[in-house]
């Protein structure tokens, strides 16, 4: 912060942010709400705090129904000067998939974000997304 | 199960208007509370008439939302019965822009504009 004169509006950078829920769809709200928090902090425009609030949603919803029963879900924040990335992971039940890259899921996230890409790797589906600081 | 299930700021009412069935919604449209807004739509359109789902109170749509939307029109269609959509705002309104639903489902801005109807020309907004 130093001597930054609006010290509300704080120079985030390179802080890691991270939220592990129960893989329970009750708790969407809750990710829900501390992203638009999250992207407010960073000064995101309305729009665009809405927009990364519909990215986590989706994100998490498409995890949650592959998560076996008391699964946890893990939300990674990495706040750079010029990106957020998000990897948003949990582990799924053998034998799941990710929803096709032609799904409305799919489209919603690449639709908000500047990079969204999914991968299911020992057991562990992660979801990445990067969201560029400085488009408003 | 979770205590958080039901989302306290969620809800739904169906009314039997004169016109139509009108469902209200109300709150976040998420995974936990699209299965309950497609069993009232589903429960709407048993009654053999067209259904207007008001979406002025609603909070937030993700795609779940927005498939459960899109399967009631769907399942409307197949009864010869329309599924539309109102007052969406914001956000909301935009999410069912990008998805290409506004137009399917006809979203009316003003309530009292008649539903749009792209299959049915009777009902054309007037142009300019």
């Amino acid at each position: 912060m130093g001597t930054s004169e609006r010290p509300d509006e704080a120079s985030v950078e390179d802080d890691i942010v991270s939220l592990v829920v129960p893989a329970d769809g009750g708790y969407l709200n809750v990710l829900r709400t501390a992203t638009a928090g999250l992207a407010a902090r960073l000064q995101y425009t309305t729009d665009r705090i809405e927009d990364l609030r519909s990215a986590v949603d989706e994100a998490c919803a498409m995890l949650l129904v592959l998560t076996p029963a008391d699964a946890s879900l893990s939300c990674r924040f990495e706040i750079s000067v010029e990106q957020l990335r998000i990897a948003i992971s949990a582990p799924v039940k053998d034998g799941a998939v990710l929803p096709s890259q032609t799904s409305w899921a799919w489209h919603v996230l690449a639709s908000q974000t500047a990079e969204a890409t999914g991968e299911i790797a020992g057991g562990l589906a992660t979801i990445r997304m990067v969201s560029l600081r400085g488009k408003n | 199960m979770s205590t958080m299930d039901s989302p306290e700021d969620f809800e739904i009412a169906r009314v039997a208007e004169p016109e139509h069935v009108l469902v209200t919604v109300r709150g976040d449209v998420d995974l936990t509370t699209a299965d309950q807004l497609g069993r009232q739509l589903e429960a709407a359109a048993e009654e053999d008439r067209d259904v207007v789902v008001d979406l002025a109170g609603v909070t937030f749509l993700d795609s779940t939302g927005v498939r459960t939307l899109v399967d009631a029109y769907r399942a409307g269609r197949r009864r010869g019965l329309f599924v539309s959509i109102s007052g969406a705002r914001d956000w909301v309104a935009r999410m069912l822009e990008v998805t290409g639903v506004a137009g399917l489902m006809a979203t009316r801005m003003r309530p009292e504009m008649p539903a749009y109807r792209p299959d049915h020309p009777g009902l054309r907004p007037p142009l300019g």
